[in-house]
């Protein structure tokens, strides 16, 4: 246990820890980027005759494989896939009545240098505030089966993380409550933008 | 004097907090592996995976970088079982895994390695698979999955890339015997 019998100085001891404190804990705001918010009130066009899929979904940090956070979203990509209503069945295996469906989602730093606006917040307690965007790329690629042709459609999406004092992002974007809702919300749009894309394409709906 | 005290304990307390000790994640199939598992004319079923004896127990159980920040093979298990995990979710979802299969495959870990440089990462893992048909050796062969990357100062940044870079040559490591060349000749061939 440590005593500090100097008023002023303990005054200070404790505004520096719970600046510290507020910094560390919860003086980073989240946003999402307001380019794909449509997907979460747009429909999918649904097929006549929904055929079986083989799901594969890769999360990638500046295009490497991050497979902690593939293993985490994996299940909401899932979900999402199986509740837009374009495939009758997601199979574990292959199978030759099953197509291929690829989604990736590939996390690339929009600002470069997150780091020093990171310390440079730090090292004022927060008054030298910072926003720092990640910038997220989707891919999707389907193929019916070997022979068919392959079906491609992207979407960019982006977090941003405001740290200190701070007005926020220069885009437009929505504040959420914190980083898990920004992931979820950002992975929901994204892969809802892709798979209305697929529904639109003629290939996919004309595919037997 | 006693105000630098707390300062250096908090400060001390922060890193403390940030020494990061997490399991690799459950196999998932790649589209790669799978579709080169789906090119092989026969299925395959996957014998034991060990480490080698040139191969520390330790390093079959956890690689650290940066001192205390830890990657684990998942509860129970090791790297060497982790790779045979991996190779069994890739050819399963491939429909390549059959356990009557007269070809079998097995491995020996030899090679598990990690660096996160201020500014360059590097990772190894290899391993030694001796395939067997009907029986006979048809391939006894180590292969070696490598990566290097741009690492960073900071350990926040470098410590997630080099855990993220080390798990992905798991199935890095699974393709290179899928798609070797001498393993579908010899191994493959009807």
């Amino acid at each position: 246990m440590i005593r500090i019998n100097h008023r002023p100085l303990r005054w200070a001891a404790l505004s520096v820890l719970a600046a510290a404190s507020t910094l560390f804990t919860g003086c980073a705001n989240f946003y999402v980027d307001n380019g794909l918010r449509a997907a979460d009130t747009a429909q999918v066009t649904k097929p006549a005759s929904p055929k079986p899929v083989q799901l594969f979904f890769s999360f990638q940090t500046k295009g490497s494989p991050n497979a902690q956070a593939t293993q985490h979203l994996k299940g909401q990509v899932t979900d999402l896939v199986k509740q837009s209503g374009l495939f009758s069945e997601i199979k574990e295996a292959a199978e030759p009545d099953a197509g291929v469906l690829q989604l990736t989602i590939n996390n690339i730093s929009l600002t470069g240098d997150e780091i020093s606006k990171g310390i440079m917040t730090g090292l004022t307690l927060g008054l030298a505030g910072s926003t720092v965007g990640d910038g997220y790329v989707c891919d999707l690629q389907y193929k019916r089966s070997d022979a068919s042709p392959k079906i491609e459609a992207k979407a960019n999406h982006a977090i941003y993380t405001s740290l200190g004092a701070s007005s926020g992002p220069e885009a437009a974007a929505t504040k959420v409550a914190n980083i898990n809702e920004a992931v979820t919300t950002m992975v929901r749009q994204a892969v809802k933008t892709l798979l209305v894309k697929l529904s639109n394409n003629p290939q996919f709906q004309g595919t037997p | 004097m006693k105000f630098t005290k707390i300062i250096l304990i908090t400060a001390a307390a922060l890193s403390a907090v940030g020494c990061a000790n997490i399991t690799v994640p459950t196999p998932q199939p790649t589209m790669a592996n799978v579709n080169a598992a789906k090119q092989l004319p026969e299925s395959v079923k996957v014998g034991g995976f060990k480490p080698a004896a040139s191969l520390s127990p330790s390093a079959d159980q956890s690689i650290s970088v940066r001192g205390s920040n830890t990657l684990s093979a998942p509860s129970g298990q090791s790297f060497s079982s982790y790779l045979r995990d991996v190779l069994i979710t890739e050819l399963r979802a491939g429909n390549k895994l059959d356990d009557a299969s007269t070809i079998s495959i097995t491995a020996e870990l030899t090679k598990s390695e990690l660096e996160a440089g201020m500014s360059i990462g590097t990772a190894t893992l290899g391993a030694r698979f001796v395939v067997t048909k009907t029986g006979a050796v048809c391939l006894d062969k180590e292969l070696t999955a490598t990566a290097q990357w741009e690492s960073s100062f900071m350990a926040a940044v470098a410590v997630p890339a080099a855990f993220n870079q080390y798990t992905a040559l798991f199935p890095a490591l699974a393709g290179k015997l899928l798609t070797d060349a001498d393993f579908k000749q010899r191994c493959q061939a009807k």
